[in-house]
């Protein structure tokens, strides 16, 4: 999806453009990634303005800070941080993240129904995702698709491992639901 | 443990997140058209803010130094202004009362006093009735030492000659014109919760200031005026008396020269210290002009050579009370520019009542060179530069207020007592600023010229170093 105008193919000289401050590069480099980040952030939102309000504003921090860029990491990567850590800050106060739940109301989910994802598509997923409270969906990002750890993810949040596991569960559980939901109705339709 | 297990096995990685995370992995979304815009106003918002705060530093320099300067200017004008002068028929009774061949110095004072010049000899003079002839020629060589003493004793400000001293940003930088100020556009905001970047007030105000990031120009060409002090810095010479003596003895007939009751071959060398007295020419600060063409080439990311020609005129007024007839009979004021004439052309000198107000022109091509550094390079540039600048002489000009005597032009040659060529430093602080969506910028120069060496010739009774404080402008066009 970039733009014909770009002519700056190699990324150090986007890079380099950019620490320059340079205009064109940094509308590149956004052409570049912006597809890609937008698709990250709209996990973490609940609509696309909100999901594009948080790339405007990782954007923004990419710009001032490719400076500090070390090329040891690939340049996705430290977009797609710089996305995630600003889509977190963006929900942080919205987060209510309940202590525990009670493992009781879980205990009858089963492993086997795990191939249940292969007959959805990602837009679905992700609406799926983005109607989760913004705990759940939070930490379902980070440890489901992020792939940090529970430790990890409760540093990052303030938050008790266990809180982490429990809101995970809970998402996890949640968006079960809404699948074998969807499912139900997409059988009532055929039927 | 059945719920402990069921637990561990939701909150672990599986099959269901491996599959999700490769669902999303190379997920794409398009964002809405207007969202680079948003981003691009930030950014020049970020920007502008920046430039604000540079602006606002940068103008309290500019005002310091404009401030600085003009009360250099005032300060150096206020000390240069000429003091008051007691050249009243007294004082030259005095000269005459020394002169043993002036037996007639009691002359009423009275009767002086209602005379306007005093002059001693010559029924064909040129003076009108403004000019009252006195009874005995004042050869130049007759000047008494001790007429000195007496005058500073009487009229101390008279001697001050020798100690005269002067002294928004376009947001959109690089988008191309469809997309400029899009988001200045209502209709191209769809969505409310963005009106918020719209509302920063500094971003109307710097759209003004700054549309490139950085001058890129290699090269520029411009015209420039400026216009300011000028102190011609006039001082003795050591050696001029002798020079003027040992001349005047050896090389001329000094009897068929002067005419009158005194010989110049009589004179002794102490009474024709023409330099201890006080009847020079006694110059004010004036004023000094230059316009011309310029050029600059960038050597360096912030450093650039200029050079140029530009026609400079100084000027400056003065007065005098002695007047000189020469050998071709014309009758001219007594100055700086022809006082070495004297020694050798000059019938006498003659002395006036009322001061002879000069007004002396010096003209010169002048070439600068000089090496600026840019401190700034936005819109608005501020450099520091200095240089050597050459100044050829073309002429010096003294012209009268009075119609009984002659204007002096003095050129370039031999008989002139400026140099073909005399150098001055140049320190100065360039601020310009660039015109919004043309090669074109405006700039304002304040400079302080000195002068590296004499502009009088090393052999000349007086030594002048001028200095000038300038104020220039000047349109400059960019060759990108």
């Amino acid at each position: 999806m970039l733009s014909s105008g770009i002519a700056m193919h190699n990324e150090n000289e986007l890079i380099n453009g950019c620490i320059k401050g340079e205009r064109k590069a940094q509308r590149q480099l956004y052409e570049l990634y912006s597809h890609k980040m937008l698709a990250v952030s709209l996990r973490y939102a609940k609509s696309q303005p909100e999901a594009e309000d948080i790339i405007q504003e990782a954007f923004i921090k990419v710009f001032k800070n490719i400076e500090s860029f070390r090329k040891e990491a690939k340049l996705y990567t430290w977009i797609k941080r710089i996305v995630v850590n600003t889509a977190l800050n963006y929900q942080r106060s919205k987060l209510y993240l309940y202590p525990m739940v009670d493992v009781t109301e879980m205990h009858d989910m089963k492993e086997e129904r795990e191939d249940i994802l292969g007959r959805f598509q990602m837009e679905e997923m992700l609406a799926m995702i983005q109607e989760l409270p913004t705990g759940c969906q939070v930490i379902f990002n980070l440890f489901a698709i992020e792939g940090y750890q529970h430790d990890e993810i409760a540093k990052e949040l303030n938050i008790n491992v266990g809180t982490s596991k429990s809101q995970y569960a809970r998402a996890k559980m949640l968006l079960r639901n809404r699948i074998e939901n969807a499912e139900k109705e997409r059988y009532e339709k055929f039927k | 443990m059945l719920k402990k297990s069921a637990m561990k096995n939701l909150s672990e990685r599986g099959m269901f997140e491996d599959r999700l995370k490769k669902m999303f992995e190379e997920a794409k979304a398009t964002p809405s058209n207007d969202l680079w815009t948003r981003i691009d106003a930030d950014l020049a918002n970020d920007k502008a803010n920046k430039y604000e705060r540079k602006i606002f530093v940068y103008q309290w320099v500019a005002a310091a130094a404009v401030f600085i300067a003009v009360s250099f200017a005032a300060i150096s004008l206020f000390y240069q202004q000429p003091k008051p002068q007691d050249n009243t028929v007294a004082t030259k009774e005095t000269v005459n009362t020394n002169n043993n061949d002036a037996p007639s110095n009691k002359i009423d004072q009275k009767q002086q006093n209602n005379k306007a010049m005093v002059n001693t000899e010559g029924n064909n003079s040129k003076i009108d009735n403004k000019i009252i002839k006195s009874q005995y020629d004042i050869p130049i060589a007759s000047l008494p030492a001790n007429k000195t003493e007496q005058e500073n004793n009487e009229s101390p400000a008279a001697t001050g000659f020798g100690n005269q001293s002067y002294e928004q940003i376009a947001l959109a930088n690089n988008l191309e014109k469809k997309e400029k100020f899009a988001l200045h556009k209502p209709e191209s905001i769809k969505l409310p919760m963005y009106v918020h970047i719209y509302k920063r007030p500094t971003v109307k105000d710097l759209e003004l200031i700054v549309k490139k990031e950085k001058h890129e120009d290699k090269f520029w060409a411009g015209v420039n005026f400026s216009s300011g002090s000028f102190d011609p810095g006039f001082s003795e010479s050591g050696s001029s008396f002798a020079i003027a003596n040992d001349v005047a003895t050896t090389n001329r007939d000094a009897t068929s020269v002067i005419s009158g009751s005194t010989s110049f071959k009589n004179i002794n060398a102490e009474s024709y210290n023409l330099n201890t007295t006080n009847d020079e020419e006694r110059m004010s600060p004036g004023i000094s002009y230059t316009a011309g063409i310029n050029t600059g080439f960038r050597i360096g990311k912030r450093f650039t050579i200029e050079t140029g020609l530009s026609y400079m005129e100084n000027t400056n007024p003065s007065q005098t009370s002695r007047y000189i007839e020469t050998r071709e009979e014309s009758t001219v004021p007594l100055t700086m520019a022809n006082y070495g004439d004297q020694a050798y052309n000059l019938s006498r000198v003659n002395y006036s009542q009322e001061e002879i107000r000069l007004n002396n022109s010096y003209e010169f091509v002048s070439v600068p060179v000089k090496a600026a550094y840019w401190l700034l390079q936005s819109d608005l540039s501020l450099a520091l530069s200095a240089g050597v600048s050459t100044n050829i002489f073309i002429q010096n000009s003294v012209t009268n207020q009075t119609t009984d005597l002659e204007n002096i032009r003095v050129k370039p040659g031999d008989q002139s007592p400026y140099r073909n060529v005399y150098f001055n430093g140049v320190l100065s602080t360039q601020l310009t600023y660039q015109l919004p969506g043309a090669n074109y910028s405006i700039m304002i120069e304040p400079s302080y010229l000195l002068a590296l060496n004499n502009m009088t010739k090393e052999d000349y009774y007086f030594n002048s170093r001028p200095k000038s404080f300038m104020l220039g402008v000047g349109l400059r066009y960019h060759f990108n």
